[in-house]
């Protein structure tokens, strides 16, 4: 990706942390392993 | 000793991935690297640049992104994705997610956007094809991993969700 020149540096630290922090991975935790999900998913992303 | 931040709110900007299944997960992926974002941690950049045996000699590792290197994490704004981006790189196959991530940590501002040594998406957008609802429908079911709003929009092109976007975000 072309962005150009750089212009200026600086820091960020955010108050709030900008990563979501879930209790659980219900999609992706309990899904793995589970055949069902793959009859459920489409041929081809 | 330690230095006081020059912000405290994220940098807001906005990218293309490609929807990369592993393991019957969607993961976004880099259009241009063999990475995957992380699942409920953030992306944090590194140079490779140092890696590359014609530049053994010029560059020393280092972290990123630097200021003369071309290294970090990239975003830009939705209009420079929609007049300069769009228009030739996109990949003809697969899906691309269109999404708004956050940038903070060390960063570079540029002309058109950001190199940022740490990034998380924000919200992600999942174009819909007329014919693929139902693929769309399952990745943007899949993306919801990641913690962040996920909205599929009608739109055949990542061209023409940027548009419909366009209106909602002042293409900023």
């Amino acid at each position: 990706m072309d962005i150009g020149g750089p212009k200026r540096a600086y820091r960020i630290e955010p108050v709030k942390d900008p990563v979501p922090r879930l209790e659980t991975q219900p999609q992706r935790e309990k899904k793995t392993g589970d055949p069902r999900a793959a009859e459920k998913r489409p041929a081809k992303v | 000793m330690s230095f006081a931040p020059d912000y405290i709110e994220p940098r807001l900007a906005w990218r293309i991935w490609k929807a990369e299944e592993r393991e019957g997960f969607v993961y976004l992926g880099s259009l241009f690297h063999q990475s995957l974002w992380p699942v409920q941690e953030p992306l944090v950049a590194q140079c490779n640049g140092w890696r590359a045996p014609w530049r053994r000699r010029r560059s020393q590792r280092h972290s990123a992104p630097k200021w003369s290197c071309q290294c970090g994490i990239y975003a830009s704004s939705l209009r420079h994705l929609d007049r300069h981006y769009l228009r030739t790189r996109i990949p003809r196959e697969g899906i691309t997610i269109l999404g708004r991530v956050s940038l903070w940590g060390e960063v570079v501002e540029c002309e058109w956007g950001w190199r940022a040594s740490h990034a998380y998406p924000e919200r992600l957008f999942v174009p819909q094809p007329p014919r693929d609802a139902a693929l769309a429908e399952w990745i943007a079911k899949s993306l919801e991993g990641y913690g962040v709003p996920v909205e599929i929009v009608e739109a055949t092109s990542s061209r023409a969700l940027i548009a419909e976007l366009g209106a909602s975000y002042a293409l900023a």
